[in-house]
């Protein structure tokens, strides 16, 4: 940590002092070993599950019939969900917090500006989150170990759930910015998580309802499915068309999206969590604007 | 608590002050013009319009809810006023709020405090955030924490000064970019008269050092000593402003002094100053029909100035 620490150093003083003061607390330790213990159990109940379902305990059937796969998506898909609920909590009070500890004004005067105070304070937030990714990469090796998961698809699914971890924290960052208090901001960040990974279906669901009342069986667009946070990780992480008899989830969420389609999607021209990561980030950058605007000093009333 | 304009004290320091305006800077380092701040239907500042000399201590005195800190946010670039212009150290705080910024300054009211950060790191991250190089940051933070008479605690957690200790930390903080200028929002509220007397020595240092300080208090007592300058606000509105002996000059009457005799009565004397006192003391001496028992001067300092002037007595 410190090492890391060291690195950051020079880039951002709030980010800096971020890792100082997160260094002497308890807290960022306690909540690693929680989820580290959470993922645990996760790959305990994954493992009994495939070794039940694998009745011959063949190693050479492991393989077959991807063992490893469905135990490395589960266990993703659970570090994806507490970190979606970890998030909200650790980078809603990022600019409120200085605001209640009334150290926001001193800050503000300063030269740094408000647009390093802002990515210095969404690169503290996505340090953690990375810190904890990291964390669990045992975790992950260990269906690596067990075989049918490739080094480069649990690199992809890191990759991508770190991407779609930093947006989450850029978003909780920015709420923190635009209102004032820790609480409103920290709700708020909940509910456009909950609205990302339940409103996206609740769209479809309703896009299907209307299109049926009107005669029309096709399937509805899944373009809302993009903003959804697993729909991303599914298709970087997940697989297509491998026939198990117990795919992983994020093997079923990519054939429900794109299983059909042959080519898989939009990809060719843009990978499928590409576009996800993009649709999300964007949305993620309308609360950026409306933070930094926020932030901008003289304002017409002092935090 | 009675004004002595034969003291060494304010008498002195304004004849240091004056020679140094006219022979360094003619030119204000705060201009306000018609400063106007309103929430709604309150009028928080009504058309201020001040010179702040360069090298003075320019004390801001009012009530709570005066506007003090409203100007002052203003002047630091953190609230926009509804009307009026302001420049500070040469540039506009509403247009140029960074070109004010590199030689200000400021102290907000309420001390902000970081949790699980040492004394020396919390200048350190200032000090970052006002682009000092990093080279220069021991010998900065050494030398700002002598000056505060921190040295001793420059490992200690912010979150344990005692609340003296925040407050000249929190100067110290204010000077990390060498600033020209100093606002201090009501630094000296809350501490104990000991703490007090610390930081008024340290203003006075400050002043030796070249710095211009703009300070509020709604205690007059904090102000009068060390002003060169003061100014009297209330609800928004700028009262009187000069020199500690011009507004008592401004507002007539100089001293009074109440002489009670032999047979219990008391009489109120005016006297334009101690000359006129001693004179005024000697006649009633002199005259044997009615003995003198006491001679005191009834507050005619800043305090009861004050008071007259928020009481709409004297305007
Ligand atoms: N954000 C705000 N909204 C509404 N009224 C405010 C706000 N800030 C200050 N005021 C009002 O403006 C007046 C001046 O406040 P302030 O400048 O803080 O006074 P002082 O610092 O002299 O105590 C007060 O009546 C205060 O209630
Ligand atoms: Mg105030």
């Amino acid at each position: 940590m410190s090492a890391l620490a060291a690195v950051f150093q020079n880039l951002n003083p709030v980010l800096d002092r971020e890792l100082r003061q997160r260094s002497r607390s308890a807290r960022s330790i306690v909540m690693m070993s929680l989820l580290l213990t959470a993922l645990a159990g996760v790959l305990y109940i994954a493992h009994l599950a495939m070794t039940d379902n694998n009745q011959f305990g063949d190693p050479l059937s492991a393989i077959s019939t991807g063992t490893g796969a469905v135990m490395y998506e589960w266990v993703l898909f659970a570090e994806l969900a507490l970190l979606l609920l970890i998030i909200p909590g650790i980078s809603a009070s990022a600019i409120s917090g200085e605001r209640d500890r009334q150290t926001l004004v001193t800050l503000q005067v300063t030269l740094m500006g408000r647009v390093s105070i802002f990515f210095g304070k969404v690169a503290a937030s996505s340090a953690f989150v990375l810190l904890l990714l990291i964390a669990s990469t045992p975790l992950l090796a260990v269906p690596f170990l067990v075989g049918g998961v490739g080094l480069g698809r649990i690199l992809m699914g890191f990759v991508v759930t770190l991407c779609t971890g930093v947006i989450y924290a850029t978003l909780g960052v920015a709420c923190s910015a635009v209102f004032r208090r820790t609480q409103t901001a920290t709700l708020l960040t909940y509910v456009m998580v909950f609205a990302a990974v339940a409103g996206s279906i609740v769209v479809l669901v309703v896009l299907a309802v209307i299109q049926t009342a009107q005669g029309d069986f096709t399937d509805p667009s899944r373009v809302s499915l993009y903003a959804n946070p697993f729909v991303g990780v599914a298709d970087a992480a997940g697989e297509l068309n491998r026939g198990f008899d117990f795919p992983g989830p994020f093997s079923a969420i990519k054939q429900s999206m794109w299983g059909e389609q042959l080519d898989g999607g939009t990809s060719g021209v843009v990978p499928n969590w590409a576009t996800a990561l993009i649709v999300q980030a964007a949305i993620a950058g309308a609360w950026v604007v409306a933070a930094l605007r926020r932030l901008r000093l003289p304002q017409r009333e002092v935090d | 608590m009675s004004l002595d304009p034969g003291g060494p004290g304010s008498d002195g320091m304004t004849t240091v002050t004056e020679l140094e305006q006219l022979v360094v800077d003619a030119d204000p380092i705060i201009q306000a013009r018609g400063l106007t701040k309103r929430y709604g239907n309150l009028t928080a500042l009504n058309e201020f319009t001040l010179d702040i000399p360069r090298g003075s201590i320019y004390g801001i005195i009012g009530p709570n809810g005066a506007g003090k800190s409203t100007a002052f946010s203003i002047l630091a670039t953190l609230l926009k006023p509804t009307s009026g212009t302001a420049r500070v150290c040469g540039a506009d705080p509403t247009k140029a709020p960074r070109s004010v910024r590199k030689h200000m300054g400021y102290m907000p009211d309420v001390m902000g405090v970081y949790e699980r950060l040492t004394v020396a790191e919390y200048l350190q991250f200032h000090a970052a955030a006002y682009k000092v190089p990093r080279t220069d940051w021991p010998e900065l933070v050494h030398g700002l924490l002598q000056l505060v008479d921190l040295d001793v605690k420059a490992d200690a957690l912010v979150d344990r000064l005692s609340r003296g200790m925040k407050q000249r930390l929190s100067l110290a903080r204010a000077m990390v970019h060498d600033p020209d200028l100093l606002i201090l929002d009501e630094p000296a509220s809350g501490l104990d008269p000991r703490a007090r007397i610390e930081f008024r020595e340290l203003l006075v240092a400050l002043q030796e050092m070249g710095k211009t300080v703009l300070i509020s208090s709604h205690i007059l007592a904090e102000l009068q000593r060390m002003c060169t300058d003061i100014a009297v606000i209330e609800a928004g509105n700028l009262l009187a402003a000069g020199s500690p002996k011009a507004i008592l000059e401004q507002l007539g009457n100089g001293r009074r002094v109440k002489v009670t005799f032999e047979d219990r009565s008391v009489e109120e004397f005016s006297v334009t100053d101690l000359a006129d006192q001693a004179a005024l003391l000697r006649r009633l001496v002199m005259n044997n029909d009615r003995e003198v028992v006491e001679f005191t001067e009834v507050a005619t300092d800043l305090e009861g100035l004050f008071l007259q002037i928020t009481q709409g007595i004297v305007q």
